[in-house]
Parts: C-alpha cells; sequence; structure tokens
C-alpha cells in the first residue's frame, strides 16, 4: 500500500524533486535581487512579494489539480477546446485578476501604517493587477499544456503539473513583477 | 457536475485566497522592514526563494500523504505515535537535512560566480541548515495538528490545509531566515 511505505521510500521518492525544484527557485532568487534593486524607486514593493509568489502557487495549483480531475473523468478533452477547460482558464485568470486587487490593497494600507515612505495605491494596484494577470494568463496556458500533453503521453498530470507549475510560476511571477514595476516606475505617476 | 461549476469553485477559493493574501502582506512586512540586512548580505534574497519553497514543498508533502493516510484510515485523527505517522515524520526530517544544507552550498556557488566571499560556503549552508530545521519543526507540528482538526470537523486537508500551511510557511520561513541570518552573522 503506497501511503504505508517505508522512511526510506519516501525520502527516494520526495528528495530529488524537492532539491530539483529548489535550484530552479535559485533563479526566481536572481531576479529578486533586481526586484530589490528596482525597490528603491519603488518603496514598499517588497510587501508584495511574497503574496505575488504565493498566490500564484495557489492559484495555478488548484488550476492544475482541477484540470487533473478533468482529464481524468473525461470532462476536459486532450483534443479541442473543451468547455471545461475554457471555463476553468477563466476561473484561474479572473482570480489572478481579484486577488491582485486585493493584494495591492492590503499592502498599501500596511504600507501606510508601518513606514513613511510608500508609493501610492494607483502603483501597487498597477504593479500587482499587470503583473498578477499577465503571470497568471502565462502560467495557466503552460499549466494547461503540461496537463494536456503528459495525459497524451500516459502520464497522471496530478504528478506533473503541481510541481512544475509551481517552480516556472515563481520564475514567471517575478519576471512580469519585474518588467510591470519598470513600466510602472516609468510611467512616474 | 460540481466540478466544472465555476460558482462553486469561486465560493470555496476565494475566502481561502483571502486569509492568503492577508497573511502574505505580513511576510512581506518584515521583508521590507529589513532591508538593510538585505543590502548586507545581497546572498539571501538569492536563498530566499528556494528557502520557502523547500519549506512549501516538505510542508505539503506531509499534509498531502497524512490526508490520504487519515481518508483511508491507515491513521487516525488522535495524537498516538503509530508507526506510519513517525515514519511520515522521519523522512520529512531526513528529506530537511539534506535540502538544506545542499540548496546552501549551490546558493554560495552561483554567488561565488558573482565574486561573493569564501566564506558563504560555510556561511549559507549553516545559515539554511538551522533555519530550515526550526521551520520545518515547526511546519511538521502545524501539518499534523491542522490536519487532525480538519479532517475531525470533516473538512478534507488536502483543500484547506495545504493553501494555509504554504501560505504561513513563507512568513514563519522568511522571519526564521532573517532571524537566523542577523544572529550569525
Amino acid at each position: 500500500m503506497t501511503v504505508a511505505k517505508s522512511t526510506w521510500r519516501i525520502v527516494e521518492e520526495t528528495l530529488p524533486i524537492i532539491i530539483l525544484f529548489s535550484f530552479v527557485e535559485l533563479f526566481t532568487g536572481g531576479f529578486l535581487s533586481s526586484v530589490f534593486t528596482e525597490a528603491q524607486f519603488a518603496p514598499g514593493l517588497l510587501i508584495l512579494i511574497p503574496g505575488m509568489l504565493g498566490l500564484r502557487g495557489n492559484i495555478s495549483s488548484a488550476f492544475g489539480a482541477r484540470l487533473s480531475s478533468g482529464l481524468h473523468l473525461g470532462y476536459i478533452s486532450t483534443k479541442r477546446f473543451s468547455k471545461g477547460l475554457k471555463i476553468n482558464l477563466e476561473i484561474s485568470i479572473f482570480l489572478s485578476f481579484l486577488t491582485s486587487i486585493l493584494l495591492s490593497v492590503f499592502a498599501w494600507l500596511v504600507c501606510s501604517w508601518t513606514s513613511t515612505s510608500c508609493m501610492a495605491l494607483i502603483n501597487f494596484i498597477l504593479i500587482s493587477v499587470i503583473a498578477g494577470v499577465s503571470s497568471g494568463i502565462l502560467l495557466s496556458f503552460i499549466t494547461a499544456g503540461i496537463a494536456i500533453y503528459s495525459y497524451r503521453r500516459g502520464l497522471d498530470p496530478d504528478n506533473t503539473t503541481l510541481p512544475s507549475g509551481a517552480s516556472i510560476g515563481d520564475v514567471i511571477t517575478i519576471i512580469c513583477l519585474l518588467l510591470a514595476v519598470k513600466f510602472v516606475v516609468g510611467l512616474g505617476l | 457536475m460540481t466540478y466544472i461549476n465555476a460558482k462553486e469553485i469561486l465560493k470555496e477559493s476565494i475566502p481561502v485566497l483571502t486569509i492568503c493574501v492577508t497573511i502574505s502582506v505580513f511576510s512581506g512586512l518584515f521583508l521590507n522592514k529589513n532591508t538593510e540586512l538585505l543590502k548586507f548580505l545581497p546572498g539571501l534574497l538569492i536563498i530566499m526563494p528556494s528557502f520557502i519553497a523547500v519549506n512549501g514543498n516538505i510542508s505539503s508533502v506531509l499534509t498531502s500523504r497524512l490526508s490520504s493516510a487519515l481518508h483511508m484510515g491507515l491513521i487516525k485523527p488522535n495524537f498516538r505515535r503509530t508507526k506510519i505517522l513517525l515514519r511520515n515524520i522521519y523522512s520529512m526530517l531526513i528529506v530537511s537535512m539534506v535540502s538544506f544544507p545542499v540548496l546552501g552550498f549551490v546558493a554560495a556557488a552561483a554567488n561565488s560566480l558573482f565574486g561573493a566571499s569564501k566564506a558563504a560556503f560555510v556561511i549559507f549552508p549553516l545559515i539554511t541548515f538551522t533555519a530550515g530545521m526550526i521551520t520545518v519543526l515547526l511546519l511538521i507540528f502545524a501539518s499534523i495538528l491542522f490536519s487532525y482538526v480538519t479532517y475531525r470537523k470533516g473538512l478534507d486537508p488536502d483543500t484547506v490545509v495545504i493553501p494555509l500551511l504554504t501560505t504561513t510557511g513563507d512568513l514563519v520561513g522568511i522571519v526564521v531566515l532573517l532571524v537566523v541570518t542577523g544572529m550569525m552573522i
């Protein structure tokens, strides 16, 4: 029974994947250093970062898990753009938009309470929404691609989309965040 | 079919995501308050996403495994030290003991490309190992406690505990990492 494995079996199966994805995340760290440099032009920006990365992970892993179930149950097809896939894509993008707005407003509130230098609310909202929605759209299509490709190849999309989506998601999110900050700071609002 | 009912999915996700947003803002606040330390040791920023990802992976794997074991009736939601529970705890501890120093070492190697000192090869693994073990112990405890409590209440730990625990793990991870680094330097 798979759940009652020995200690070493569990270690053998989880250790390589956990180490591999921690290396992938070092790229996120590299980009995070650039974001940090950029933060001097956008005071309060750092407050957004854990939320942006965390939400992207939460939304895309739930999306990946639902796609996997959908493929297994057959209401999402691997051959055409099915209705189940369309609805799930829409939900994932809508949630990215909604949570980005929530996050930026909370971050601005907390920043105004605790810190003397904060960028304007509109900058928080623009950075969060542009980065959140663009990375949300990109990652949703990548996750859908990985899920459908794995299913066609006879792999369980539950095992492939969740870990790969989480680490690719962080790298994509931090790049989108960096571009969004450069754009919004460039606007000079 | 409930699984493509958009309203149902939104109704379940929005409250959890809102709690996650709130918790994550506090992680961000802590990051924002420690810019001096981060400027002093820039390599810390390169480690941070990997560090919190390892924490997140370990706690989600454990919660997911506990959840399956609870659903299958292999463990009961009482705090008796059964073999299966202990195996799950030990395996996650072993995984942590290996992955955190490896992460610190590789991060030091990545940093040395950008001209960081050789001391990083000792300091980074030491920081990631110490901070990692503290965080993982807290998360293992939280994972067991929350999985049991939610399961007893008739909820599915897979959907409730994992997102909340990964977000809380980010907060705990960032705080412990910065505090441990601050103490070591």
